[in-house]
Formats: structure tokens, C-alpha cells, sequence
């Protein structure tokens, strides 16, 4: 089962807790809103046979990552992150 | 100069697809066949005395003084060696399977990674490299052809039926998708709650595309598609993505300041008011927008409005085309 629900603040961990290498750098200890709960979503083409869990898109405010003098303040990232990395804030 | 009339990031577009493709997916699949013993560097040595008695399969020799033709030209060659690899690797698949998973396949594990052959020179001397290099490849895959054939795989006949017949998926599947939806709420609602299963209805088989999530734009959001890791994109459903999608000018701005890229590279203004929302495909779900209909369209029937649908308005970087574009051109 999902730890977390939509509308749950959550934290991305800072370190590679092993596993994907794709949660991107620019997420990493930032905190966001789990805007959708997708469950397992599993790759049976690729690499992803082992079983990471399942993947939320978490929403991010820009400013939140990229600082008020870079990012525009009305856009938002959404990014796909297994639940492994993630930490409720 | 916006970045998408930029020659220099178009050659390197086609380089690196053609070295992904050909590299990648061709010579390192090959090789991998061999280290597993499905299929051996002899077999290929025969069947290229075959295959190289008939080298016209492919005309290299697109000659022109216009640097754009001949981008164009390279860009036609690399979508068709695209389409042969894919077609001959899904066949040895079935025949011959080998782990495909991504350690194996050498892309995490420096001592198995294939090295890039970079380009050098002028314009003009990277072109001819780089039509050489299509060249090499588009002969392999010959070769390669002719192996699976001689060894029973497949008959000749059978193979240039598929390669014939197989019609590559094209971003107007999308747009058929949105003006479906555009005028019929039911299927609407049905695609943004789990749009792979409601496609497939739609006879479009997504057997390689994990998740499909379709997103709206409203009077209050506007998506926009990207991949900042790779170049991740539901090519199931759209085909290949436009060239400057996997492009660092077009990756790293967007998700920090999209509304000025959108407004500077693309000449799409989107109010202040109005959110932005970068998707960016981080994992195995892929993403297409769902663009609003234009204003002025009540009237206008489905087949009717999914040509107002534009490529670049499924990744959300671009505008409809205007209704009296389309309805003079009935």
C-alpha cells in the first residue's frame, strides 16, 4: 500500500537511498505536494524489473527550487519520485 | 535567434540520435547477440557479401548547396534507419532473447559503454561525416537483415512486407485523441483518469509505454512536457519528438523560467495569471497535454478540429492553428 495520499507534503531525501537514479538533483531535499498517486508503475521493456515501490507525482513551486531571482513565481515542476525517497515534511 | 532555427543544435540533434540509434540500439544490441552466443561475428560476415550486392537500398547522395536540405535529407535517413532497427529488433526479440535490462546493456557500467565517434570540422565537413556515419549504420542494419533471414527468423518477403507496411506513429494520433475529446466528455473524462486503457479502445497499443498520463490545460493551468534527465516522450503514441525536445536550451530553462521560454523561443504568451506546470518524465510514466479547445470552434466536427492540432501544443510550447486556417483548407 502507498504511504502517502494526494495533498501530503512530502520531503525528497537528500542521498541516493540506492535504486533510481532518477530523481534529479534539483529536487533533492526540497519539499513539495504529492499531487498524484500512481501506485507501482513497472517498466517490463527496460531495466526496471526489480521492484522499486510505488511513484508519485510530487508538485513543486519553481521559486522553492530555483530561488525567487531565477524562477518564475506563478510555475509550478511536477516530478515523478518513488516512494523511497520521499519523507512526509 | 531562437534556438530552433540554430543549425549547429540541429546537426548535433541528428548526431546524437543517429549514435543513439545506431550505436546504441544497433551495434551494441549485435554485439550483445554475439556475447551471448545467439548469433556470431561469421554469420554477419556472410551475409554481407550478400547484402553489400544490393547497395541501393538507401540513397546517401543527397546533393545540394542549401545546408537545410541536407539536414533534411539526414533527417529522413536517420527516421528510416529508426524504423528498421526497430522493426529487426523486435523480430530477433521474439527469436533470440537476450537480457535487455539496462546493466547488461551497458549504460550504467563505464567498461561496457560504447565510446561516441564525435564530429569535427566545418558545417560542411560534419554533415558529410555524419551522412557517412548513416551510411555505416543503415548498411549494418542491412546486414544485419540479412542474418536474421538466413537464419530462418523471418522470411525476405515477410520482413519488406513489415517494413512496407509499418506506418511510424505520428504526433496526429494526439490530436485525433484531443478533438475526441474536445467533443465528447465521456471519453474525455475516460482519458485523463487512465488514458492507456481508454486508447487502446481506440486500437492504439501502447505495450511499451508503462503509463500514459494525459494532462488539461484550463482557464487556471497550462502543462507543459519535458525531460530533463533523457528524452523521455510517449514516442508510442506521437513518434519522435521534435528535434529540439532533447536539446539543454530547450531542458534547462524550462523548468525554471517557463514562461519566458515559452514566450522568447516559442512566441507563446501565457498570462501571469495563468500557472504554469512543467511535467518533467522522471520515471516510467509518459505525459501528453490536453490542449484547450480554441474559441470560435462550436461549430467545427471532430475530424475538423483535430487539424487545428499542432505538435508542439501536445508537449504545451505552442499554439493552435487558427480556425480559418484550417476550415479554408477543406
Amino acid at each position: 500500500m502507498e504511504i502517502f495520499n494526494p495533498d501530503d507534503k512530502v520531503t525528497v531525501k537528500k542521498e541516493n537511498p540506492s535504486g533510481t537514479k532518477r530523481t534529479p538533483v534539483y529536487v533533492r531535499g526540497k519539499t513539495g505536494t504529492v499531487l498524484t498517486s500512481h501506485g507501482v508503475v513497472k517498466d517490463y521493456e527496460s531495466d526496471h524489473k526489480d521492484f522499486r515501490g510505488p511513484v508519485y507525482s510530487v508538485i513543486f513551486a519553481c521559486e522553492d527550487l530555483f530561488g525567487r531571482l531565477i524562477a518564475d513565481a506563478n510555475a509550478k515542476v511536477v516530478v515523478d519520485i518513488h516512494e523511497y525517497w520521499l519523507e512526509k515534511a | 535567434m531562437p534556438h530552433t532555427e540554430d543549425i549547429e543544435a540541429h546537426i548535433k540533434s541528428i548526431y546524437e540520435d543517429t549514435e543513439y540509434w545506431g550505436g546504441k540500439r544497433l551495434q551494441s544490441r549485435i554485439f550483445r547477440l554475439v556475447r551471448k552466443g545467439k548469433l556470431s561475428f561469421y554469420e554477419f560476415i556472410q551475409a554481407s557479401n550478400e547484402a553489400l550486392q544490393h547497395p541501393s537500398v538507401f540513397d546517401s547522395s543527397a546533393k545540394s548547396e542549401h545546408v537545410e536540405d541536407l539536414i533534411a535529407a539526414l533527417e529522413f535517413r536517420l527516421g528510416d534507419l529508426i524504423k528498421g532497427i526497430t522493426i529487426s529488433t523486435t523480430i530477433i526479440r521474439d527469436f533470440l532473447p537476450v537480457e535487455e535490462y539496462r546493466e547488461e546493456s551497458g549504460s550504467y557500467d563505464p567498461s561496457f559503454k560504447f565510446e561516441h565517434r564525435h564530429l569535427e570540422g566545418t558545417v560542411d565537413e560534419r554533415l558529410s561525416q555524419l551522412s557517412a556515419r548513416l551510411t555505416e549504420y543503415q548498411t549494418l542494419l542491412e546486414v544485419l537483415k540479412r542474418v536474421i533471414i538466413n537464419r530462418g527468423i523471418i522470411r525476405e518477403a515477410r520482413l519488406r512486407e513489415m517494413l512496407a507496411a509499418n506506418v511510424p506513429p505520428r504526433y496526429e494520433n494526439g490530436a485525433h485523441i484531443v478533438a475526441k475529446a474536445w467533443t465528447d466528455s465521456d471519453f474525455k473524462a475516460k482519458l485523463l483518469s487512465d488514458a492507456k486503457s481508454t486508447l487502446r479502445e481506440m486500437d492504439f497499443a501502447l505495450n511499451r509505454t508503462p503509463k500514459l498520463v494525459v494532462v488539461e490545460d484550463t482557464d487556471k493551468v497550462h502543462n507543459v512536457i519535458v525531460c530533463t534527465l533523457c528524452s523521455c516522450y510517449p514516442y508510442e503514441l506521437l513518434g519522435n519528438p521534435p528535434w529540439w525536445y532533447k536539446s539543454d536550451e530547450y531542458r534547462e530553462p524550462i523548468i525554471k523560467n517557463p514562461r519566458q521560454v515559452l514566450s522568447q523561443t516559442f512566441k507563446l504568451d501565457i498570462p501571469d495569471n495563468i500557472e504554469i506546470r512543467v511535467h518533467d518524465s522522471t520515471s516510467d510514466i509518459r505525459y501528453m497535454v490536453l490542449p484547450k479547445r480554441p474559441e470560435g470552434t462550436e461549430a467545427m466536427k471532430e475530424e475538423e478540429l483535430s487539424r487545428l492540432v499542432t505538435e508542439e501544443s501536445l508537449i504545451g510550447v505552442g499554439e493552435m492553428k487558427r480556425p480559418s486556417a484550417v476550415a479554408l483548407s477543406i
